[in-house]
């Protein structure tokens, strides 16, 4: 009974969907989480009676083979990168990008990391820095009288200072964008890693061709939508029971063969 | 003498495979583009052991294997929202380039690899119509494609995907990962074949469907055992009666 280790590789699945599914839930509140969906695939398939083969003497051909499959495996698990729903803070250092790009951190290692999770503060040195204390690319340290600071939509930073009526400059966040965001790693606390998959990052501005703007006092919400993420919990809860009915079945028909005589 | 049992046993048999058929189905009801199947079974006549008896009935029916036919009905799309995930409306495949040569399928879940070429899920080359990788140019940020499967990029046009059709759907054989093999010659597509990007197609199992049939070959499966111990039952009584000395 191949049918018992099939339905197994089913319930395998189905279970790693309900994983993700979960963590999906899980970070429905997370600034710029973007949801993530399993991939499956069919397993090998068992030719019992090859497609095309002569079916008797009179040269007919066997119109349609005998193959059985051997169950399903998980191809991939990957991110959904559409665009969260923005929501507004009112508070000065947060960021979110609408439309495509990455803010750059520098990782401790000095190694770059990409996020989407526009929640900045200031550190002690006026640095702007993520919720880590990671340094954002391009933003300069924010004097320390300075009363306000201004993001424009192409990420300009400028800031108010006691006693002057003049703006004055401090940097300009750049975004990186990737043709395949979801190749990206995550790193977890709402970084990303750049891999083979993902290519090489382009460097931009905000607000040019291929880039999204960068909205001040916003935060980009995740792109969880709850109602779906229920709905395919339920319909992952019962393709889980079905597979175990198969298995439950296969059982069965083996204990009637055992309880003969 | 032990006819009907083998008879039954064939039935048996088959209907275990049949049992491995929906099993699968059942495992693959979320895998993109999978299409369910169904076990064909067919007549199969053997000679029967009692001599002497020509003509009708001198042939006995076992039951036999004829072949899995797809569903080729395709499954619900899925919007996903990733630019690289392609679905087909209409007949045909994708063509990837293997190195078993090239497969063909419908799951259009496709990534870029670290030369900038179109891959699917195992990383093996989606191709144009002459068979060549399609690459992205360097720092491309978004691609479009057109219905009939021309894509570009911000940065220049990338090429054509290949989209074949083939004389038989039935016939493709299935070679795992979603993937297809045919010895058919290719064919263009019909013009009202579109690529739809940000959307996948969903398996098309009907799992009501597979779990009734699971029901009914379980039942039938018991059936036949039923029948094997009560023909048991009569060739014991049989020999008892036949036997019988006094």
């Amino acid at each position: 009974m191949r049918s018992l280790s099939i339905a197994a590789t089913g319930m395998l699945a189905q279970q790693l969907n309900v994983e993700v599914i979960s963590n999906n839930i899980a970070n429905m509140n997370t600034t710029a989480y973007k949801r993530q969906r399993a991939e499956f695939q069919d397993l090998l398939y068992q030719s019992e009676r090859r497609v095309g083969s002569q079916a008797a003497d009179n040269n007919s051909i066997v119109p349609a083979g005998v193959e059985l499959g051997l169950g399903v495996k998980t191809a991939a698990v990957y991110r959904i990168t559409e665009q969260g729903n923005l929501t507004t803070t009112g508070n000065q250092l947060d960021l979110a990008i609408q439309g495509k790009g990455y803010f750059q951190v520098t990782l401790p290692d000095n190694t770059i990391a990409y996020t989407r999770a526009g929640s900045f503060q200031l550190d002690q040195n006026g640095n702007i820095v993520t919720a880590d204390g990671l340094k954002i690319t391009g933003a300069n340290a924010i004097p320390s009288n300075a009363t306000s600071i201004t993001i424009n939509q192409s990420g300009q930073i400028f800031v108010s200072q006691q006693g002057q009526t003049q703006l004055a400059a401090a940097g300009q966040f750049s975004l990186v964008s990737f043709i395949n965001d979801t190749g990206l790693q995550p790193l977890g606390n709402n970084m990303f890693i750049q891999t083979q998959a993902s290519g090489n990052p382009t460097i931009g501005t905000a607000g040019n061709q291929g880039f999204g703007t960068i909205l001040q006092g916003f935060l980009e919400s995740s792109n969880v939508n709850t109602v779906q993420e229920i709905t395919n919990l339920i319909s992952a809860q019962r393709a889980y029971e079905m597979n175990s009915k198969v298995i439950q079945a296969s059982d069965e028909m083996l204990q009637t063969l055992n309880n003969t005589h | 003498m032990e006819n009907p049992a083998f008879v039954v046993l064939s039935q048996q048999m088959a209907l275990s495979k049949q049992m491995d058929v929906i099993a699968n189905n059942l495992a693959n009801v979320n895998t993109p583009a999978y299409r369910s199947q169904t076990l064909l079974f067919n007549e199969f006549l053997g000679k029967a052991t009692n001599p002497g008896i020509t003509g009708a009935g001198s042939k006995i029916a076992f039951v036999g294997l004829g072949g899995t036919l797809p569903d080729i009905r395709p499954g619900p799309v899925e919007p996903t929202g990733n630019q690289l995930d392609f679905a087909l409306q209409g007949r045909g495949y994708f063509a990837v380039s293997t190195p078993d040569g090239t497969r063909y399928t419908r799951d259009g879940h496709f990534q870029i690899n670290g030369q900038g070429q179109l891959v699917n899920a195992q990383g093996f080359q989606v191709v144009d119509p002459q068979g060549r990788p399609l690459t992205v140019p360097q720092g491309a940020a978004t691609i479009e494609v057109t219905p009939t499967g021309t894509l570009s990029s911000d940065k220049g046009p990338i090429g054509s995907l290949q989209l074949v059709k083939f004389d038989s759907d039935v016939a493709m054989q299935r070679v795992g990962t979603d993937l297809y093999q045919t010895d058919s010659p290719t064919q263009p597509v019909d013009p009202t074949t579109t690529v739809k990007q940000g959307m996948i197609e969903g398996s098309n199992v009907q799992p009501v469907v597979e779990v009734s049939r699971m029901i009914q070959v379980q039942r039938a499966y018991e059936a036949a055992q039923t029948m094997i111990t009560n023909e048991h039952d009569r060739d014991l009584q049989a020999i008892q009666v036949l036997t019988k000395t006094s």
